[in-house]
């Protein structure tokens, strides 16, 4: 599903929906399960699967560690790219 | 003071526009200072649930035009009393009379509490929103009322409850909507709007509920924040109908949707997609049940 939008170029996952509480998937799983979705996205420059109700965080898929963002708007500014 | 013109003397005062107490300061220092300060001053106003402030406030800006033309932004909460479900007054009385007076006003996010609607407050106002967040519900008759006025809104945030409505010629600049299905099919059709936050409401997600397609503007959605509260519908609802789409934001993720998008991967193959193994573009022909 991801891989046919195709001008998609920033993908960000908040995991925990807020009326649960619980991750629906854990970290270990999306970090197995993701990068394979995301090398069929020929246009995505940054990700963030790492958002733990709305707390962002990143995580980078180069293995650079996860790092606090104050301002969600900053996320939606892409800063990696894939290539 | 009275050499320095206000090119230099604006952006001066312009930089403490967060620094209240500063501006309290700068506007008591002066009769030149007092009206760059006040401007600040009085140009956004959130006092969330301190009701002897907003009371204050109110009371102030209904007494003077002037300081009343300098809001440009106002956010309001906590207008009815939980335990009664009644209006809390002096509060309501002011609120409304103060919404009246503000005249300049840009931006409005306004919740009574729990929800209740309320928008009756906006009766016999004159100002001209750029962005309105409505946080109440079952309010949709009179705010389309309120709306059919406003003709420079580029951001709503409504939940709408009544798809019968005609909002053809309402809001015909909005570029940004936060909202639930309704909001959706109310004010798409016909707007360019680029930025949607969609929030569905508990119904939306009723098993055995029709399949939904969304209207033929989401070509234009470049960005979409997909699902809040009470959960979103399935991916496959929407991904068709995104051409343009550049930021995508799930708020979950659902068990069957990994299962789809991890059967799309092992079809395809991770490193030789082609878009071989994509859905019908007909949602109807696809056999997925959106809810």
């Amino acid at each position: 599903m991801l891989p046919e939008i195709l001008m998609l170029r920033v993908f960000i996952l908040s995991n925990t929906p807020p009326y649960s509480g619980e991750a629906l998937l854990s970290l270990e799983e999306r970090e197995e399960f993701f990068p394979h979705i995301f090398e069929l996205c020929n246009n995505l420059q940054y990700i963030d699967i790492n958002t733990e109700a709305r707390q962002y965080q990143r995580w980078l898929r180069d293995g650079s560690p996860p790092s606090d963002i104050s301002d969600n708007d900053e996320v939606l500014i892409p800063e990696w790219n894939i290539s | 003071m009275k050499s320095l013109p206000l090119e230099l003397l604006r952006p001066i005062v312009g930089h403490l526009k967060y620094d209240s107490d500063a501006l309290l300061a700068v506007s008591l220092a002066s009769r030149e200072l007092r009206v760059e300060g006040q401007r600040n001053l009085f140009r956004r106003m959130v006092l969330a649930s301190d009701h002897k402030a907003q009371i204050k406030f109110l009371t102030v800006i209904i007494s003077s035009t002037v300081l009343a033309q300098y809001v440009e932004e106002f956010q309001q909460f906590e207008l009815i009393d939980p335990m009664q479900q009644e209006k809390l007054e002096p509060l309501w009385s002011l609120t409304c009379r103060g919404l009246q007076a503000m005249v300049n006003l840009k931006y409005l996010f306004f919740g009574a509490a729990y929800g209740e609607p309320c928008a009756e407050i906006l009766r016999g106002c004159t100002f001209q929103l750029e962005i309105l967040r409505w946080e109440n519900y079952y309010d949709a008759e009179r705010l389309f009322e309120f709306l059919t006025s406003q003709r420079k809104l580029r951001i709503l945030g409504a939940k709408w409850t009544k798809s019968e409505l005609n909002t053809s010629d309402i809001c015909p600049g909005l570029q940004v909507l936060h909202g639930n299905q309704h909001s959706i099919d109310a004010f798409f059709p016909g707007r360019h709007i680029t930025s949607l936050k969609w929030s569905a409401n508990p119904e939306e997600l009723r098993i055995g509920g029709p399949i939904y397609t969304p209207p033929q503007e989401f070509d234009h959605l470049r960005y979409l924040s997909f699902g809040g509260y009470n959960g979103r519908p399935l991916l496959s609802v929407v991904y068709r109908y995104l051409p343009v789409l550049e930021v995508l934001e799930l708020v979950g993720l659902y068990v069957i949707e990994v299962c789809l998008i991890f059967f799309c991967c092992s079809l395809c193959g991770s490193s030789t997609y082609s878009g071989a193994c994509v859905a019908p573009r007909n949602p109807h022909a696809s056999g997925l049940h959106p809810f």
